[in-house]
């Protein structure tokens, strides 16, 4: 089992969970790495995707768990050869057991460039957590009119200079870091700079929160 | 709004994106700037061979960029418009208007008025005509190319035939009159009919003809084939590789253009074909081969290339399609080892007699054969094709089609248990340019009407689906199919009463198209009528390689019911081996 980390960027970002499995398997297979496939008439590359990331949104942290024997540094390095500069390949981890990332992962950092968010909005917007509740505007295609109490979702929001971080949940309580960004814009005034980026994934474990790539290191299978 | 919130404001923002995996590098100086346009929307055109073909050969070139540009979906042609942007290629977000070349690739007629929406788009004028130097080179190619006569006015240039030595021919020719002094466009326009197979409309025109011979890659062994192919950003119809076995057809079917325009018959080696399948395989990473042709059972190396290619594709879990596998080849062991899912049959017609007229030389026999091959494989779900409409065809003829149902259902019930599923699809017949059909009348949209619903009472059979085309897309393709230059405002008008992406039903507007002949006073059911087989056609002056002599020839004989054998049993002398040598197999 190896777990590949890969960054999502540049026209990448505008591809679909779906049709980035795709490109891939299509690496893989340019790069003629060895893999499991599933039996049956219709075999399939035995891969495992961590949570979908929005379309639109770029990522230095996506993960991939692979069925293979192939040794991790290979792996990586021919994987590199032959990818999309858009799905680079970043770091490889070999595992014993599947660690099953999409159904473990809980939350995951955003990051998004603003521009004249001034330092009271600045506290404004990281103190917004610890609040019961926060209703923002919230559209989306299916309700362009809605509205959505964002607190269940929010873990946390701070400011890097102008960049804003948002810790947010996926699966049961998303909420989706660029119409987040986008409201507060609105509401306090500020504007956004180019595209949103997932930085890291989060799991929880004895009801703390762990990093992925720490969670991968502990697993790892050493040589 | 910036071109990023564009891309995330549209359904499908990868369509647009662009930086696929073995796109175009665009660091070249001083490059000749070709962009390709796909009429059609990006999952449509990226499924095009061609379009793969040509702008990696174009592209591998030293001082070519080839670009591509696909027909916008609405939200993303009114998101740039109301931009104010014009449409741009896709690789650089050029927009079209800047290249010094761009090229539509015109796969059949009912993408017309997609030309005329991707050229307004781009702030291009329509016509050859309104066009100065400040605008690119308007070109165009494709298998429409057979009969080009109606969007004529509207290019610069036309490419007819195969494309991989022609193109690249044709963009030299440009780079070295633009590096003469002084530039002339229309000298370089008259210039390029040098090249086999350019056509320009502007100096070859109805009032004074010249023949223009279609252009033809003499040895396809070693045509270009890359096997580095650029790898679409999203799923598209046609998501696999292709690799073709052969060009051309020795079936001579009557109502088949592509068995007549792709002549001469010139075959790839087997191991050539194995070492292009694997090459792609490994080069652009798709799990499935389509190994390409009009008909794969007639290809001599066929057993050859499934061994040579057995052990690269089991160990790497590629899967090979074979597609355009005629019923009297239907061999059940090539297909041993896939899935046992449906099968597709094209009989075409409903009796012997019919099947004579149109010279599908299937017989009855050859039905129950593949039928028997088929059942015993396991299969049990059939799709067959049928054409309504075709010259002599009678009620009897309608009735056949029932027949043949039913004799495959009592085939199956004899050989095994369980139910048999049977879908029947029957297209409307469209005469077409460079067939022995080109003269003659197609039925009215009555007749259509009257025809499909009596077939409809003959199939309501259990567990037998049948299906069938609108007639009125039908008419029109034989309208445009064999139409000529006064056609061009008929498009034009159309386009502008709001006619695009007419190929798909959710857009096709008959009563549009007929308000559009109407107010250019054009009569559209004289394109469809009979014509004199003594006098010149629009499209005469195109020199396919097989001779009018020919084509009248085997009209003649269709009325009589007679067959001609396929050109594997000995040369029928249609006159494409002017070309080069035609169906010439390699014994080793």
């Amino acid at each position: 089992m190896i777990i590949l980390k890969y960054h999502k960027k540049d026209a990448y970002t505008y591809l679909s969970h779906i049709d980035v499995l795709r490109h891939l398997t299509r690496t893989i297979r340019r790069a003629d790495l060895t893999v499991s496939f599933s039996q049956g008439f219709n075999p399939h590359m035995l891969l495992n995707m961590s949570v979908p990331l929005p379309l639109g949104h770029a990522s230095t942290a996506e993960y991939v768990t692979i069925q293979t024997d192939m040794d991790e540094k290979e792996f990586l390095e021919r994987f590199n050869q032959k990818a999309p500069k858009g799905l680079f390949g970043l770091d490889a981890v070999k595992t014993e057991k599947n660690p099953n990332l999409a159904g473990k992962v809980l939350y995951c950092d955003y990051a998004i460039q603003t521009e004249g968010v001034s330092s009271q909005a600045k506290e404004e917007i990281e103190a917004i957590p610890s609040k019961s509740e926060y209703v923002i505007p919230y559209p989306t295609r299916k309700a362009p009119e809605g509205e959505k109490n964002v607190i269940p979702g929010v873990l946390a929001m701070w400011f890097e200079g102008d960049i804003l971080n948002v810790r947010a949940g996926v699966g049961q309580a998303t909420v989706r870091a660029d119409i987040l960004s986008q409201s507060l814009a609105k509401i306090f005034g500020f504007t956004l700079k180019g595209e949103v980026c997932r930085t890291k994934q989060y799991l929880v474990e004895n009801g703390e929160l762990i990093e992925v790539d720490i969670f991968l290191k502990k697993l790892r299978v050493e040589k | 709004m910036d071109f990023n919130q564009i891309l995330l404001s549209v359904d499908k923002p990868a369509r647009y994106a662009g930086g696929e995996y073995n796109s175009a590098n665009l660091d070249k100086e001083n490059a000749t700037r070709f962009c390709i346009c796909m009429p059609d929307l990006y999952e449509v055109g990226m499924s095009n061979l061609g379009l793969k073909l040509l702008y990696h050969r174009l592209n591998d070139e030293e001082k070519v960029i080839c670009e591509r540009c696909f027909a916008p979906a609405d939200d993303f042609a009114k998101a740039i418009t109301e931009a104010g942007l014009p449409l741009m290629s896709l690789e650089s977000k050029t927009p079209l208007k800047n290249f010094d070349m761009v090229g539509f690739s015109i796969q059949y007629e009912m993408l017309y008025t997609n030309v005329l929406y991707m050229l307004d788009l781009a702030k291009i004028p329509f016509y050859a005509k309104d066009r100065g130097e400040e605008y690119p080179i308007i070109v165009s190619g494709g298998p429409s190319a057979v009969n080009p006569e109606p969007y004529a006015e509207f290019m610069d240039l036309i490419m007819v035939g195969e494309g991989e030595e022609m193109l690249p021919a044709l963009v030299a020719l440009y780079r070295e009159h633009k590096e003469r002094e002084h530039f002339d466009k229309w000298e370089f326009i008259r210039d390029a009919q040098k090249i086999e197979g350019i056509y320009a409309p502007m100096f070859n025109t109805p009032e004074n003809r010249k023949t223009v011979r279609k252009a033809v890659v003499k040895d396809f062994d070693n045509c270009y084939y890359p096997t580095a192919q650029i790898i679409p950003a999203i799923e598209i119809v046609h998501d696999r590789a292709m690799v073709e076995l052969f060009r051309g057809c020795a079936n001579g079917c009557r109502f088949c253009q592509a068995g007549f325009y792709y002549r001469p018959i010139r075959y790839r080696k087997g191991e050539t074909v194995a070492k292009l399948c694997c090459g792609v395989a490994l080069d652009s990473g798709f799990d499935e081969i389509s190994l390409g042709s009009l008909s794969t059972g007639d290809y001599p190396y066929l057993e050859e290339t499934l061994t040579q290619l057995k052990p690269f594709v089991s160990k790497r879990r590629i899967s090979l399609a074979l597609p355009s596998l005629r019923l009297d080849s239907f061999k059940g062991d090539f297909v041993e080892s896939s899935r046992k899912n449906s099968l597709t049959f094209a009989p075409e017609a409903g009796t012997q007699r019919l099947r004579n007229v149109i010279n599908k030389n299937v017989t009855e026999e050859n039905i129950e054969t593949a039928m028997r091959a088929a059942f015993s494989q396991g299969y049990n779900s059939i799709k067959l094709y049928f054409m309504m409409g075709l010259p002599t065809e009678t009620d009897e003829d309608l009735e056949g089609i029932a027949q043949v149902v039913k004799k495959i259902r009592w085939i199956f019930s004899s050989m095994r248990k369980g139910a048999l599923n049977i879908s029947v699809s029957c297209a409307v017949f469209v005469p077409k340019p460079l067939t022995p059909f080109q003269w003659v009348p197609q039925i009215s949209l009555e007749e259509v009407e009257r025809r499909q619903n009596f077939l409809r009472e003959k199939l309501k059979i259990k567990n037998v689906a049948f299906h069938y085309h609108d007639g009125k897309t039908s008419f029109l393709e034989a309208v445009f199919a064999r139409g000529d230059r006064k056609l061009a405002k008929v498009i034009e008008k159309a386009y502008q009463l709001g006619a695009k992406f007419d190929g798909w039903t959710e857009y096709f507007d008959y009563d549009r198209w007929m308000q559009a002949f109407d107010l250019c006073g054009v009569d559209a059911k004289s394109y469809v009528a009979e014509r004199d087989i003594d006098k010149p056609l629009p499209w005469s002056f195109i020199d396919c390689g097989v001779s009018e002599r020919f084509l009248k020839a085997e009209y003649k004989k269709s009325l009589l019911a007679q067959s001609t054998p396929s050109c594997l049993v000995n040369c029928q002398g249609c006159g494409a081996s002017s070309y080069c040598k035609c169906n010439e197999v390699d014994d080793k």
